[in-house]
């Protein structure tokens, strides 16, 4: 579990992050989430239609019988590795509690190596209480949204593994994890599940099946990536103006056409590397230049 | 992995001797026909300062003075009850976490009556350089001139650690 | 959800007045006057877990809204693995006045502990051996939601 650290002026934290199998617990709205739902760059309509999955969910799970319809709450979202699928999760949630008003809405993130523990039998148990009892405590006390990064970790393919190699164990954390999510699904109206997985195929279908939605969030297309590399440049602009002189059109454009095939988070993270790529630079941020940013995007290109 | 699980055997210990030490005593008072107010009212502080200076070691005794306010100072015990540690009693330190208390119930019978006018309280006798507890205070005992004691064995122990309970009549009773 | 059910370890883990904090720590976590009206009967409560009686039945919480809490002590050996469940509840039932709350205590000892509680009359003490009444059951809270929908954030 990510040790976090809380200002206790203006987040009040849950005392459920003490838990194993906890890593945050946070209410919503909450600002960090805000910013990174602007923050995320992708094809059109994805993010929107997201926020009308979840809304359009509610409103039928608290009307309509799941016998009829089988909504479960959750979202699905895979798609290889940086291309900002935890970012993506957590602004929905942020966005999902801004536009469903009228009560205050709880955000818990598990860590499922946190419940997937070491002790044989100790999987399932950690497993029946984080839904049985925390999860549907808390969603008994107001609308609830969860986020399942790494879904894989608890939700294997047990079609994949062999019964000799793997403990009996795993197999009842999974089932344990379906029958919770199911019943958290039947009882309460107001829960949203949003799961992440960087390997599609290693996922228990039993769970994608239940998705109501599953979306791959893809590799951003050129004019995302220039979307997402403007929006880093400008971030860092800020703090060094300098900068700007990697914001003009015909750099950008270029920057976009060179770097297909990275994720949203090589992008970024190459303009960190432009600002150290030049000798004389020195590493002072303020003299990042174009020509600089294309050879880190070169670089990062190679190394994929 | 055998020392940690030693060790935590030993805090068990005391607490469990403890609290058992304090229904012990809550039975005495109960069966004596006492007014078990006072017993409740410091409930808190008594378990406190008892297992504070059991895990230390501090404590050698806990004694419940029964005495009646009709008679004068001096001559005014009635009863007492001494329960005193044993911090060897299981020499190999792990003896089971048990309560007996019927060795009480002994105790209560063998005492005799005693008046309902009567009052009593609670004292511990420490060894030197005892940890601080608020709510406790320095205090002498009664003589017991006059008394005779009778050992009645374990009342409860575990870990290293066994509760020996003793009974004082009058002699001339 | 008509009901929330914990368990809390006791004695050796703990003694009999840290058992109740914990109680109180689970029912009321920050300073409220529920919390106070929950540390002023330490005393009495923690006789009745010394006594047991808490683990034989449980002390059972009715909030002014919401599930109900059953609480029960574990003692023994038992305790030490209690303490992995000993999980926050997701509310404070007794951060405010309005909840009341029923404490089991043995026969030989309830005629004190009633006469002893007598001026807080949130709290009633029963018999160990009776029975609980049966929670309400509750309707699932499909309804739980009134939630109001932002077309003008959606759009955004």
């Amino acid at each position: 579990m990510t040790s976090l650290t809380a200002d206790p002026e203006t987040r009040q934290r849950l005392p459920i992050c003490e838990i194993p199998g906890i890593a945050d617990a946070r209410r919503l709205p909450d600002g960090d989430f805000t910013a990174e739902w602007d923050s995320i760059i992708l094809p059109a309509d994805m993010k929107h239609r997201l926020v009308r999955t979840a809304v359009a969910g509610f409103q039928l799970r608290e009307k309509v019988t799941f016998s009829a319809l089988p909504l479960h709450g959750v979202v699905l979202l895979v798609g290889p590795p940086g291309v900002g699928k935890t970012t993506l999760a957590r602004g929905l949630a942020d966005k999902v509690a801004r536009v469903a008003t009228g009560r205050q809405w709880t955000f818990v993130e598990i860590d499922p190596h946190g419940l997937t523990g070491s002790m044989l039998g100790r999987s399932q148990r950690s497993v029946d209480q984080l839904f049985n009892t925390v999860l549907a405590e808390q969603a008994a006390a107001g609308p609830l949204i969860v986020l399942f990064d790494e879904v894989e970790t608890v939700f294997t393919n047990r079609g994949a593994l062999s019964m000799d190699t793997n403990p009996i164990d795993v197999h009842r954390a999974v089932d344990a994890a379906l029958v919770g999510i199911d019943r958290l699904a039947r009882e309460h109206s107001n829960v949203l599940v949003i799961a992440t997985s960087n390997f599609a195929d290693a996922i228990d279908p039993a769970l994608a099946s239940r998705a109501d939605q599953v979306i791959t969030v893809p590799l951003p297309d050129a004019d995302a990536r220039r979307q997402i590399l403007q929006h880093t440049l400008l971030a860092v602009a800020e703090a060094f103006p300098g900068a700007r002189r990697v914001l003009a059109a015909d750099v950008l454009d270029q920057a976009a056409y060179v770097s297909d095939g990275l994720d949203g988070r090589r992008l970024r993270k190459a303009v960190a590397a432009a600002c150290a790529m030049t000798p004389g630079s020195n590493g002072d941020p303020d003299q990042i230049t174009g020509a600089a940013l294309m050879a880190a995007l070169e670089e990062f290109r190679e190394q994929r | 992995m055998g020392t940690t699980v030693q060790v935590n055997t030993a805090v068990y210990a005391t607490t469990h001797v403890a609290t058992n030490l304090l229904r012990s005593v809550r039975a005495i008072i109960k069966g004596c026909g006492l007014d078990t107010s006072r017993i409740r009212d410091q409930w808190e502080v008594l378990e406190l300062g008892v297992s504070t200076w059991l895990a230390s070691g501090h404590l050698r005794a806990l004694t419940l003075e029964v005495f009646d306010p009709r008679r004068r100072a001096g001559d005014d015990l009635v009863g007492r009850f001494d329960f005193t540690i044993d911090y060897g009693y299981y020499p190999d330190g792990d003896g089971d976490l048990w309560f007996d208390p019927d060795a009480v119930a002994y105790a209560i019978r063998k005492q005799g009556s005693i008046p309902s006018e009567c009052d009593y309280r609670l004292i511990t006798d420490n060894a030197p350089g005892r940890p601080a507890v608020s709510g406790w205070s320095s205090t002498t005992y009664r003589s017991t001139a006059g008394f005779t004691r009778h050992a009645i064995g374990t009342t409860t122990g575990g870990g290293a650690l066994g509760a020996n309970l003793a009974y004082y009549t009058r002699r001339n009773s | 959800m008509s009901v929330m059910v914990r368990s809390i370890a006791s004695v050796p883990v703990r003694t009999s007045t840290e058992t109740w904090r914990a109680i109180v720590d689970l029912l009321a976590r920050a300073a409220s006057p529920g919390r106070d009206r929950l540390l002023a009967v330490t005393n009495v409560a923690a006789i009745l877990i010394a006594e047991e009686y808490t683990q034989q039945a449980p002390i059972v919480v009715t909030p002014a809204a919401g599930a109900r809490v059953r609480v029960r002590t574990v003692h023994g050996t038992d305790a030490v693995d209690a303490q992995t469940d000993e999980i926050p509840l997701a509310v404070s039932p007794c951060a405010g006045t309005a909840w009341t709350m029923s404490l089991p205590c043995g026969i030989d000892d309830i005629e004190e502990i009633r006469a002893s509680l007598s001026t807080h009359s949130w709290i009633t003490v029963r018999d160990v051996t009776d029975g609980i009444t049966a929670d309400p059951s509750e309707p699932s809270t499909k309804s739980a939601g009134s939630l109001v929908i932002n077309y003008e954030e959606m759009g955004r």
